[in-house]
């Protein structure tokens, strides 16, 4: 049989290509480099989930619940399973997969840390060893499953201890008992692994770990340069957001025996993270049954960005003054970036004269010192946009003229506008007197003279991801003697506080939780 | 006839490539000139940079899987790597160069230490591929960044003002560029806004089409050729020589420096350590830290 000049040369390429692929196979890895240890090459999408296309809208809460068993008395029964749903087969089922999930932990070896070995020469040498000790809570009907188990070794000989921690994380959904990934809180249009590594890359690097050991996110050091992340990297949802855990399973980072974490906040995942709608659907029935009294977290929509301004630290003299303002990434219009940035600005004539009289301070007065800070901070929650300025100024040891001051604003994110405090709450809710109530709590033990029925005028607040906090300035009640014993100079008599945690006032109540 | 020269041609290729694929010699993969078992391998320590090379020694002399080999190191960052390298904890170290505190408390111990060189690292400059200066002399550098030179076309560029890009205070690429490059000069104060906080960040603004045409920034040789492959980005020639392994090895490059292995000096020639130590040294420990992903000293 012949061959023509054309088969030949097709013969000799795919000859040629045959070698090509053996050469490579047989080229050893680079060595050292991103030895990832169980990387699944796949990326795990769960088929079961229907395919969800972004973008999402973030929602302004999540809805969390610890799914914990109770006694009467309140205290925590048994953390290792589940309760509280109303479908009993699925906790069931629920609380087989995590049984089992347990005992694989329980018979696990030492966890494949960097360096482990070199301390723990065999495990016979691990002093104390306990565990698995389980966390269960649920975020928008996300269960998340974490299982720890601890050991440690102690020479008091050598004064030399380690301790190790090996944790595994499951999450699960609530509704269909399926598991859950990381690719499953993701829009399948988006890639969520390049997207999630470059805000791994940029905390790590923000904390300096990359190639500096003074300034160093202790237990989390990037060994190799960071190539991303694990398409299965093992997260924890939070009421804030999303934890990505480090441990042996990225080795481009020292962990030092115990998993780390990174927490990007959901409002910094974009509209392509779909984890806090796809297994959420507040139109339908609940899962929980009646016994779960279920806690709603604010979600802040924006971050906020720090900046500190060095030009009033005196490094050659003992006065320093930190000077922090905190801005938004972004804002609904110029118009309400301009009125906040109003509210911050820096009032450098009077830090000015501030810095004089710490140099005057400091030169009549050898081998002490004045601290002085000024922070201004916005920050932003669902509608609402809380401005806090606080101010310190004292020295060591104590000066005369030393003083503390704190100003709340709540300003309408839209408009930019000035809140009350009434605008916080549904029209017919009694605020005042939850608000009374919250500082009886605090303050009747005390047996304090305060006005509570003109208390309002003088009373600041703000709000945070699970409450409202309220201020009532020194001079606005008669302190007791036996409240003032508490502090070191009496004659200032403090400023009082109470806080009022949104699930006690009632989120139907509150604003922020409305459409 | 054409054709027939077509196949001899494709044929003198394809085995030039099997040539060049197979029988280039590796000495990183060949057997090693001496050999530790888990046991005899000396006690090490270091800086957490240097771990990757630590590992691949050990994997390389014990005959162990990079992986496995990994759980057999520990190191314990650079000054805790000095103490108890002088205080007889450990028998040889992967660190910097040590400071004025590490000499000082060896000398209170009694103890020499031998500081020994064993990969190079060098300091490199980053500019957007669009700008077109490619080469600045080491002097013009240290003038941009003591603000005497603030417009491109003083270095041969564009009519632009340069934005220099500096690290915070106390990161270590901070200190490097300090150390290695300004020395006695002192560094011009950066605005906050131009002090990225992260090495990425620098790269990245640098990197940046739009707003950073004529940015400079700075970073170590070993993250930047190993993190990052923008296409905005390119490497500054200085005093004309490019950074590249053989270039950074030969010190034609100005801004060079490295991590070291030291022992101390008492410790016996035929000792595990100082075996250790001969060979790195050796063309095949040479060859070893490259493959990790580091310059060669030798």
């Amino acid at each position: 049989m012949s061959l023509s000049n054309r088969s030949k040369i097709w013969l000799l390429i795919l000859l040629f290509l045959i070698l090509a692929l053996i050469v490579t196979l047989v080229m050893p890895p680079k060595q050292g480099m991103n030895n990832r240890v169980n990387v699944q090459d796949e990326v795990l999408r769960n088929p079961a989930f229907s395919p969800v296309k972004g973008p999402v809208a973030l929602k302004p809460y999540v809805v969390v619940d610890d799914l914990t068993n109770y006694d009467e008395n309140g205290e925590v029964n048994d953390n290792t399973y589940i309760c509280g749903l109303k479908d009993k087969t699925m906790e069931d089922k629920l609380n087989k997969i995590i049984a089992d999930k347990v005992q694989k932990m329980a018979e696990k070896g030492l966890p494949p840390y960097r360096g482990i070995k070199a301390v723990f020469k065999s495990e016979s040498q691990i002093n104390y060893d306990y565990g698995p000790i389980v966390s269960l809570g649920a975020v928008n009907n996300i269960l998340n499953v974490s299982i720890s188990r601890f050991g440690s070794y102690d020479d008091y000989k050598e004064e030399i201890f380690y301790s190790f921690e090996d944790k595994e994380i499951y999450q699960y959904d609530l509704n269909t008992g399926e598991e859950i990934h990381l690719a499953d809180l993701f829009s399948e249009d988006v890639d969520y692994v390049t997207l999630l590594s470059g805000f791994v890359s940029d905390q790590i690097l923000d904390n300096h770990i990359e190639d500096n050991e003074d300034y160093v996110y202790e237990g989390l050091q990037t060994v190799t340069p960071f190539q991303g992340i694990d398409p299965n990297q093992k997260f924890f949802l939070s009421g804030y957001g999303l934890d990505l855990i480090f441990d042996y399973n990225t080795p481009e980072f020292d962990t030092n025996f115990y998993p780390q974490s990174i927490t990007i906040p959901y409002s910094k995942l974009g509209d392509h993270f779909i984890g806090l709608n796809r297994f959420y659907d507040e139109s339908k029935t609940s899962i929980y049954d009646d016994t779960r009294e279920l806690e709603l977290i604010l979600v802040p929509p924006c971050q906020t960005v720090f900046e500190y301004d060095p030009s009033y630290v005196a490094e050659d003299m003992d006065a320093h003054i930190s000077v922090r303002v905190g801005k938004l990434e972004s804002y609904s219009s110029p118009e309400v970036e301009k009125i906040v940035d109003s509210y911050l600005s820096v009032p450098t004539d009077f830090l000015d004269e501030r810095m004089e009289m710490a140099k005057k301070w400091i030169a009549d007065h050898p081998n002490t010192f004045i601290d002085l800070s000024y922070d201004a901070v916005v920050s932003a929650y669902p509608k609402i946009l809380t401005i806090e300025i606080n101010q310190f100024y004292d020295g060591y040891p104590t000066i005369d003229d030393r003083f503390r001051a704190s100003r709340t604003y709540l300003l309408d994110s839209e408009t930019g506008k000035e809140m009350e405090l009434k605008d916080l709450f549904t029209e017919g809710y009694d605020y005042q007197a939850a608000v009374k109530d919250s500082f009886h709590s605090e303050y009747d033990e005390y047996d304090m003279d305060i006005d509570y029925e003109n208390m309002f005028s003088e009373l600041s607040f703000t709000v945070d991801s699970y409450g409202i906090a309220f201020t009532l300035p020194g001079e606005n009640y008669t302190a007791s003697s036996s409240f003032l014993s508490q502090y070191d100079f009496p004659e200032e008599q403090p400023d009082l506080y109470a806080y009022l945690p949104y699930e006690e006032i009632g989120y139907e109540n509150i604003l922020m939780f409305q459409d | 006839m054409k054709m027939k020269k077509t196949i001899s041609l494709f044929l003198c290729f394809t085995l030039l490539f099997l040539i060049g694929g197979c029988s280039g010699k590796d000495l990183s993969q060949e057997a090693p000139t001496i050999t530790f078992d888990q046991d005899s391998y000396p006690r090490v320590d270091g800086s957490t940079v240097t771990i990757p090379l630590s590992e691949a020694f050990y994997a390389k002399l014990t005959n162990t899987p990079a992986e496995e080999a990994s759980l057999h190191i520990k190191h314990n960052k650079t000054h805790s790597a000095y103490v108890n390298l002088i205080e007889k904890n450990a028998d040889i170290i992967f660190v910097t160069e040590p400071s004025e505190e590490e000499l000082q408390l060896a000398k209170d111990n009694n103890v020499s230490l031998k500081v020994v060189p064993i990969v190079s690292e060098a300091f490199v400059f980053l500019v957007n591929k669009d700008n077109p200066v490619t080469s600045l002399l080491a002097q013009e550098v240290i003038d941009i960044y003591s603000g005497k030179i603030t417009n491109w076309k003083e270095v041969g560029g564009d009519d632009a003002e340069i934005v220099a890009y500096q690290r915070p205070v106390n990161a270590g690429s901070q200190t490097g560029m300090l150390s290695i490059v300004m020395k006695d000069t002192p560094i011009m104060d950066a605005p906050s806004e131009m002090k990225p906080v992260g090495m990425g960040d620098l790269v990245e603004v640098v990197s940046s089409y739009d707003n950073a045409k004529y940015a400079i920034g700075y970073s170590y040789y070993y993250y930047v050729s190993n993190m990052y492959t923008r296409e905005g980005m390119r490497l500054l020639k200085i005093d004309d020589v490019e950074p590249r392994n053989y270039t950074i090895q030969k010190k034609e490059y100005p801004f060079v420096t490295a991590y070291y292995a030291v022992l101390r000096e008492d410790e016996p020639e035929d000792s595990n350590a100082s075996k250790l130590l001969d060979w790195i040294l050796s063309e095949q420990g040479q060859k070893v830290c490259e493959v990790s992903g580091y310059v060669p000293i030798q």
